[in-house]
C-alpha cells in the first residue's frame, strides 16, 4: 500500500492523464485544429475569449509575431509554471509554431498532460502571417502542411502499378555513330 | 482473458484452450458452493438464504477493485476492454423474465448445467426449455427486433452517468457490499428455514472483509487520473525526443537509400488507400494513420523494432503517428521530413539553383537526376551493364567511311 501511494506522488509528474489512443482519435478527428477561416472570424471578434500561444524561441518571437501572442518557446513546455497556466486556464488556447508538425506534437503532448479546449494553427509561422495578419486570402482557409502539393499521377506518367507488374524488358543500348558530312 | 491476450503474453490462439480450463474451474466451484441446489438458489427471493445476493456482490467488488489497481499500475488498458452495450429496454424486460424464470425454475443459466451435470432432472427440463425459448426467440425474431435493438445507449459506466469520480463510485461500491453482507447475516441467523438447512457453515469472513476495506481506502488515495500503461514512455523522456530532431530523415537520405536499393529501411506510407494506390515509395507498405490505433499495428511497430521510416504527403500526419508509437514504446521509427511535398520538390522540381560549377553541386544535381529516373521507371539501369556493352565492331570502319 504504502508503495502505491509513493508511486502516485513520483509519477505524478512523469505519468499521463489521457490515453495515448484517446489522444490520436481526437487529433484525428481535426477538432483540434484551427483553421485560418474560423481564426479570422475570431480575430474580427471584439471580445477575446482565447488565448494565442508562440512556441518560437524568444528572438524570433521579438522580431515578429501575432498580435496579443504570449511567448512560450516549446522547449520550456513542461516546466510547472507552463503547464499549470495550460491546465488552469479554461479559455480556448490557440498555439502556433514555426513549422506546422511542431504545434501539433505540442497540442498531442498538452492532450495527453490532461489540458483541455486547445487547438493550433496549421502552417508555419510565415503562411500564417501572410494569408491571415498581411492578406486575408480565401484559397488559404484550409490550408495544411499535409495536402499533397504535386499530382504523383501525372508526374509519374500513367499508372505507376501496371508498370510495376509488367515485367521489364532489358533495354537494348545502340550506340550510333553519330557520322553526318565530313568537312 | 483480459489483459494477457493484448498485451501479447498469451497468444491469441489459445483463447478456446484457456476458456475450456477457466469454464471446468468455473462449473466446479459453481457446484463447490452449493449451487446446484434450487432451493438454495431461490432463498434469495424468499428472504432465508442469501448466498447468491453475496456471491454477486464479491464478484463485482473483486472485479471493480482489480480493475482499478490494474489500470492504476498500467497492466489493463481500458480501451481494450469488452464492454456490454446497453440496450435500455432489452435489458429491462430481459431482467424481468430472468427474475420469473429464476424463482419458477430454481436456476440461472449458468447453474442449471452445473445442476445438469450431477443429474437434476429438473435441471435438465429447465435446459430444455431454455433451448425451447431461444429458437422461438430465433424465429419470430423480427417481431422482437424493435425492442431487443430499440434504445442503444453506447457503452456508459455507471460512475460516469452517476457523474462521479472512479475511485469514489469503487468505495461507495464495497461500503454497500459490506453493509449488504451485515443486513443478510442477520436476516440468515434469524431465520428458522436456514437453520433447518444444515448444509451451509458459517464462514469466517473476518480478514477477506479487512483486506477490502483496506483496498477500498487505498484507492481513495491514488491519483485516478493518472495513466501510464506498460512499457510506455514517460512524459520527460518523450519530450526530450521530441525536441531533439533525431526521428527525421531528410530525402537525400530517403533516395541514395531507394537509388541503391538498400533494404535495411521499411517504408510506412500513413496517407490513405487511394492516395497510396496512386503513388508509393517502391516497397512502401500502407498502414493508414487512422488504423494505427488497430492493435496489431501497435504490436507490429514495438516488438518487432524494425527500422521504420513514416511518410505522408508533409510532416504532420508522419510526425503525429510517430508521437503515438514513441509514446507506446517504439525505438528505430523515423520521420521523411517535409514529406513527399518536399522529395518532389527536390526531384522533380526545378533544381536550377544548384550551382554545378562547382563539383558538389553537380554531385547533387547528378544524384537527383539518378533518383528522378529511378522513381520513374520503377528500376535504374545499372551504371555496369552500360560499361559491360561491347562497342559495335563496325563502328571504326563507319567512322572512317564518314571523313572527307
Amino acid at each position: 500500500m504504502g508503495a502505491l501511494i509513493f508511486s502516485n506522488i513520483n509519477h505524478r509528474i512523469k505519468a499521463y492523464k489521457k490515453s495515448n489512443y484517446d489522444v490520436l482519435f481526437e487529433m484525428q478527428s481535426n477538432s483540434t485544429v484551427m483553421d485560418y477561416a474560423a481564426f479570422i472570424n475570431l480575430l474580427a471578434q471584439e471580445e477575446k475569449n482565447y488565448k494565442l500561444i508562440d512556441l518560437r524561441n524568444s528572438m524570433l518571437y521579438d522580431t515578429l509575431h501575432l498580435e496579443g501572442a504570449l511567448n512560450m518557446p516549446f522547449e520550456m513546455l513542461l516546466e510547472k509554471e507552463n503547464l499549470s497556466f495550460f491546465k488552469k486556464n479554461k479559455d480556448l488556447k490557440i498555439i502556433y509554431a514555426d513549422t506546422e508538425s511542431k504545434s501539433a506534437l505540442v497540442c498531442m503532448m498538452l492532450l495527453s498532460s490532461g489540458v483541455e479546449n486547445i487547438k493550433y494553427l496549421p502552417g508555419n509561422f510565415d503562411i500564417i502571417y501572410n494569408n491571415v495578419v498581411v492578406k486575408d486570402n480565401p484559397s488559404f482557409y484550409t490550408y495544411s502542411d499535409d495536402k499533397a502539393k504535386w499530382d504523383y499521377k501525372r508526374q509519374m506518367g500513367g499508372n505507376n502499378t501496371e508498370k510495376e507488374n509488367s515485367p521489364s524488358i532489358p533495354q537494348q543500348i545502340e550506340i550510333k555513330p553519330t557520322v553526318k558530312g565530313g568537312c | 482473458m483480459g489483459p494477457l491476450i493484448p498485451q501479447n503474453i498469451i497468444n491469441g490462439d489459445l483463447n478456446f484452450f484457456f476458456a475450456l480450463i477457466i469454464g471446468i474451474a468455473f462449473g466446479f466451484i459453481l457446484e463447490q458452493a452449493g449451487f446446484s441446489s434450487s432451493r438454495k438458489l431461490a432463498g434469495v427471493f424468499y428472504g432465508y438464504d442469501f448466498v447468491v445476493l453475496k456471491v454477486f456482490f464479491t464478484a463485482g467488488i473483486t472485479a471493480a477493485t482489480g480493475l482499478f489497481f490494474l489500470k492504476y499500475m498500467g497492466w489493463v488498458n481500458f480501451n481494450f476492454l469488452y464492454i456490454n452495450p446497453l440496450y435500455i429496454w432489452s435489458a429491462l424486460v430481459g431482467g424481468v423474465i430472468m427474475g420469473f424464470g429464476f424463482i419458477l425454475g430454481g436456476f440461472c443459466p449458468g447453474t442449471s448445467l452445473t445442476a445438469a451435470v450431477i443429474g437434476k432432472i429438473d435441471a435438465w427440463f429447465f435446459i430444455f426449455g431454455m433451448f425451447a425459448g431461444i429458437i422461438l426467440f430465433g424465429i419470430f425474431y423480427p417481431l422482437f427486433q424493435p425492442l431487443h435493438m430499440g434504445n442503444f445507449l453506447g457503452n456508459p459506466f455507471i460512475y460516469d452517468t452517476l457523474g462521479m469520480s472512479q475511485k469514489w463510485f469503487l468505495f461507495f461500491l464495497i461500503m454497500m457490499a459490506v453493509m449488504a453482507f451485515a443486513v443478510t447475516q442477520i436476516i440468515e441467523d434469524n431465520s428458522k428455514r436456514f437453520k433447518e438447512l444444515l448444509y451451509t457453515q458459517k464462514l469466517k469472513t473476518t480478514y477477506p472483509l479487512f483486506f477490502i476495506l483496506i483496498l477500498a481506502l487505498t484507492a481513495l488515495f491514488l491519483d485516478e487520473n493518472r495513466i501510464s500503461y506498460l512499457g510506455e514512455t514517460d512524459r520527460s523522456k518523450l519530450m526530450t525526443q521530441l525536441i531533439n530532431k533525431n526521428r527525421y530523415l531528410d530525402t537525400e537520405k530517403i533516395c541514395y537509400n531507394i537509388v541503391n536499393e538498400q533494404k535495411d529501411l521499411l517504408f510506412v506510407d500513413v496517407r490513405t488507400e487511394n492516395e497510396f494506390n496512386d503513388f508509393h515509395l517502391p516497397n512502401a507498405v500502407n498502414i493508414p494513420a487512422y488504423t494505427v490505433l488497430n492493435n496489431s499495428t501497435h504490436n507490429n511497430f514495438v516488438e518487432k523494432n524494425k527500422k521504420t521510416v513514416l511518410y505522408s504527403s508533409g510532416t504532420t500526419k508522419a510526425d503525429m503517428v510517430w508521437f503515438f508509437l514513441a509514446r507506446e514504446g517504439a525505438e528505430n521509427v523515423f520521420v521523411l521530413e517535409g514529406g513527399l511535398n518536399k522529395l518532389f520538390d527536390d526531384v522533380f522540381g526545378n533544381n536550377n539553383f544548384i550551382d554545378t560549377t562547382k563539383m558538389d553541386g553537380l554531385y547533387e544535381k547528378r544524384f537527383f537526376e539518378r533518383a528522378r529516373t529511378y522513381l520513374k521507371e520503377g528500376k535504374l539501369k545499372k551504371d555496369e551493364d552500360v560499361k559491360t556493352v561491347p562497342p559495335p565492331s563496325d563502328f571504326d570502319v563507319k567512322a572512317v567511311k564518314g571523313g572527307c
